[in-house]
C-alpha cells in the first residue's frame, strides 16, 4: 500500500494529535507526530516529511513560530510546506500583542494558517493540493 | 537656536536711546549759549541787525529745546523702560502658552522631557536647561534630559543626594541661584560649569502634589543673569513641566496596564478555545465513522454535543471581541476600508450558506464609493453579524439582500430579510447582552445574544449608526451608516492598497 505522502503533525494537544492521525491515516497518509518543537526537530533529523502541520502555541507562546523560523533558515527545510494551526486566528492575524507582533509584518514563515477547530475537508484538500504542486515542480 | 537670538529683547535698546538724547541735550545745551555769544559778538562788531536777530532767535529756540529735553528726559526714559517690560511680559506669556501646548500634546515621556528642556531654554533665553529626576527612594538624582549642555556633563551622571548639600537644599524646597559659578559652595560642579562656559545657574525643585520629583535647571553664559523676578517665572515654568511629566508617566502606566490586560485576555481565549477545538475534533472523528459505524441515536446525540460545543466557541469569540480594549478600538478608528472589498467578502462568506437554505441572497454595491472609517476585519464583523442573523432567521425560499449606497458623509448599508421579524416588545432589548427574542429561540436553539451588542459597540467606536425596522413574520431591515474616512486617511489607505493579505 503506497501512502499518498508523509505528514508530520506537531501539536502539544494529545486530542488533536490523536484525531489528526486517525483522519490522515484513514485518508491514506503516513503520519508521525511530535508534541513539542524539540521532538519535531529530532524527527526531522532522521526523516523529511512532505508536509508539516504545526501548532502555534505549545509549551511556550511562540514555540510554533520559533520552530518555523528556524526551519526556514535551514537550507534542507526551507521549502518544507508548513501548515500552521491555531485556536487563535483573529488575534494572530489582526492584533498580536507581545510575541505575535512580528507576525503582522511580512515575515510570515509559512503560507497557510488554519484555525482550530479544523475544517477537515478543507485541510485534506489543502494537503492534497500542496503535494500535487510538489510533484509538479522539479525537486531541488 | 537662532530663535533665541531673534526673540531676544535687547535690554540695551532703551539705553541707546538714552545715550542719543543725552548727547542731543548736551549739544543743545552748548549750542544755545554759543550761538547767543556769536549773536552778541556780531552786534558788537557792527554786523547788520537782522542777521544778529536771526541768530539770537535761533539761540533762543535751541535753549528752549535743551530745557524741554532735560525736563522730560526722565519721563521718556521711564516710558522706554515700561515698553521694554511690557514686551518682555508679553513674550513670556506667549512662551508659557507655547510650553503648555507643546508639552500638553506630547504623551511619550521621553519626548516630554526633551521638549521641556528645549522650551525652557527658549523661554528663559538661556544657553542650557536640564531636568534631573529623583529616584523612587529619593536617594539618587539623575539627568533625565538636558539641552545646550555638553554631553560629558550630563550623560549617565547620577548624584547621590546624601553627598550633595547643594542638591539636598534644592530638594528641600529652596531654589538655588548663583551669578558666578566659581563660588565655593558649588565645589567641583562649579568647575564643570565653568568649563562648559556657564557662569550663572538657577535651580528650582519640581513639585507635584506636595512631593519633589526632581530639579529643573537653567544655565546661562552671562554672569549674574538671574534676578528675583526670573526665579518666580522659572518656578511657574517648573510647575508646568512637573505636570507634563506626571501626565506622561500616567499615560505610560495606563498603556502598560492596557497591554497586560490584552495579553491576559488573549491567553484566556486560547485556554478556552483549545479544549473546545479538541472536543470538536474528537466528535468529528467519532461521528464520521472513523472509529466504527454508529447508530442513529448515537449520531443524534453526538450532533447535539457538537452544537453545544460550537455555541460555546462562538460565545468565547464574542466575549473576546467585546473585551477588546479601548486602545485597539481607537487604533481601528484610524484605519480605513474599501466598501467594495467589504461587499465582496460578505458575498463570499454567505452565498453557500444561503444557497443551502434556498434563500435568495444578493449583495449590491455601486462603483465609486469612498473608503469608510474602520478596519476591514472589524467592519466585516459588523456585517457578518447582521447577515448571519438575517440568514438564520429567514425560512427557505426567502430573501436576504445587502445594499450599499452613498449617503451624506456616510456609506449606507442596508441588510434586509423576509424572515421572522422582531416582535415589538423585544425591539428595545435587541441590543442588550445575551438577549434573544422568543421567536428567534424557537427557530434556532443556539445563539449567543451578543451579535448585535458587538455591532453596536463597533459602530459606537467608529462614529457610525444603526437603525432597524421590522414586522413580525414579514421581515426586518437593519440600516448601518459608516462614516466616510477623512481625506488624509484616504491617501494612506490608497497607499496601503498595494498589499492586502
Amino acid at each position: 500500500m503506497d501512502s499518498k505522502g508523509f505528514v508530520l503533525v506537531v501539536d502539544d494537544d494529545p486530542d488533536i494529535v490523536a484525531t489528526s492521525r486517525i483522519i490522515l491515516e484513514s485518508n491514506g497518509y503516513e503520519v508521525q507526530t511530535a508534541s513539542s518543537g524539540k521532538e519535531a526537530l529530532e524527527i526531522l533529523a532522521r526523516v523529511k516529511p512532505d508536509v508539516m502541520l504545526l501548532d502555534v502555541m505549545m509549551a511556550s507562546d511562540t514555540e510554533g513560530f520559533d520552530l518555523a523560523f528556524k526551519l526556514r533558515q535551514d537550507p534542507e527545510f526551507k521549502d518544507l510546506p508548513i501548515i500552521m494551526l491555531t485556536a487563535f486566528l483573529d488575534k494572530v492575524r489582526t492584533e498580536g500583542p507581545g510575541p505575535f507582533e512580528f507576525i503582522l509584518g511580512e515575515q510570515w514563515p509559512v503560507e497557510w494558517l488554519f484555525e482550530k477547530p479544523l475544517d477537515t475537508k478543507k485541510l485534506l484538500a489543502k494537503i492534497e493540493a500542496i503535494l500535487k504542486a510538489k510533484q509538479g515542480s522539479p525537486v531541488g | 537656536m537662532n530663535a533665541v537670538e531673534h526673540d531676544a529683547v535687547r535690554p540695551n535698546a532703551g539705553a541707546e536711546r538714552v545715550d542719543l538724547s543725552t548727547w542731543f541735550t548736551r549739544l543743545c545745551g552748548w549750542a544755545a549759549p554759543g550761538l547767543a555769544l556769536v549773536a552778541l559778538g556780531t552786534q558788537a562788531a557792527g554786523v547788520e541787525l537782522p542777521l544778529a536777530a536771526v541768530l539770537l532767535v535761533a539761540a533762543l529756540v535751541l535753549a528752549v529745546n535743551a530745557w524741554v529735553l532735560r525736563t522730560f528726559r526722565g519721563q521718556v526714559l521711564e516710558l522706554d523702560r515700561l515698553r521694554a517690560k511690557e514686551a518682555l511680559f508679553a513674550r513670556r506669556l506667549h512662551s508659557i502658552f507655547s510650553i503648555l501646548e507643546t508639552i500638553g500634546s506630547v504623551r511619550d515621556l521621553r519626548q516630554v522631557l526633551e521638549t521641556a528642556v528645549s522650551e525652557v531654554a527658549l523661554v528663559m533665553q538661556v544657553k542650557g536647561a536640564s531636568v534631573k529626576l529623583l529616584s523612587e527612594d529619593g536617594r539618587f538624582l539623575r539627568y533625565a534630559a538636558a539641552f545646550g549642555l555638553p554631553e560629558s556633563m550630563t550623560r549617565e551622571k547620577v548624584v547621590e543626594v546624601e553627598r550633595s548639600p547643594l542638591n539636598r537644599r534644592i530638594i528641600e524646597g529652596e531654589p538655588y541661584i548663583t551669578g558666578r559659578v566659581t563660588e565655593p559652595d558649588l565645589f567641583q560642579f562649579g568647575e564643570t560649569l565653568s568649563a562648559a562656559d556657564i557662569q550663572s545657574v538657577l535651580f528650582v525643585p519640581l513639585h507635584l502634589e506636595g512631593r519633589v520629583i526632581g530639579i529643573l535647571g537653567a544655565y546661562c553664559q552671562k554672569a549674574d543673569r538671574f534676578g528675583e523676578e526670573e526665579v518666580d517665572f522659572f518656578r511657574l515654568t517648573a510647575g508646568l513641566v512637573a505636570i507634563a511629566l506626571e501626565n506622561a508617566r500616567a499615560y505610560e502606566a495606563v498603556t502598560q496596564l492596557s497591554r497586560e490586560r490584552t495579553w491576559f485576555m488573549t491567553k484566556v481565549a486560547h485556554n478556552l478555545r483549545a479544549p473546545l477545538a479538541g472536543m470538536l475534533s474528537i466528535l468529528e472523528v467519532v461521528r464520521d465513522g472513523y472509529l466504527g459505524s454508529i447508530n442513529e441515536e448515537q449520531a443524534e446525540y453526538l450532533r447535539r454535543l457538537d452544537r453545544r460545543a460550537r455555541t460555546m466557541l462562538t460565545m468565547v469569540n464574542a466575549l473576546m471581541t467585546l473585551s477588546r480594549n479601548r486602545q485597539l478600538r481607537e487604533a481601528d478608528a484610524e484605519a480605513s476600508a474599501d466598501p467594495a472589498v467589504l461587499a465582496g467578502r460578505v458575498q463570499r462568506t454567505f452565498q453557500d450558506r444561503a444557497a443551502e437554505k434556498r434563500i435568495a441572497f444578493r449583495v449590491s454595491v455601486p462603483p465609486g464609493l469612498p473608503p469608510v472609517r474602520g478596519r476591514l476585519e472589524t467592519l466585516e464583523q459588523v456585517l457578518e453579524n447582521l447577515v448571519s442573523n438575517a440568514v438564520k432567521y429567514t425560512p427557505a425560499e426567502g430573501t436576504v439582500e445587502v445594499r450599499f449606497a452613498q449617503a451624506d458623509g456616510t456609506v449606507r448599508i442596508e441588510v434586509s430579510d423576509t424572515g421572522i421579524g422582531v416582535p415589538e416588545a423585544d425591539r428595545t432589548k435587541l441590543f442588550t447582552e445575551f438577549f434573544r427574542a422568543e421567536n428567534a429561540k424557537a427557530v434556532e436553539e443556539s445563539g449567543t445574544g451578543l451579535g448585535l451588542v458587538i455591532v453596536k459597540e463597533i459602530l459606537d467606536g467608529l462614529g457610525g449608526r444603526i437603525f432597524m425596522a421590522s414586522e413580525e413574520k414579514v421581515g426586518s431591515i437593519f440600516v448601518v451608516h459608516l462614516p466616510v474616512a477623512p481625506a488624509t486617511r484616504r491617501q494612506a489607505h490608497e497607499r496601503d492598497q498595494g498589499h492586502s493579505r
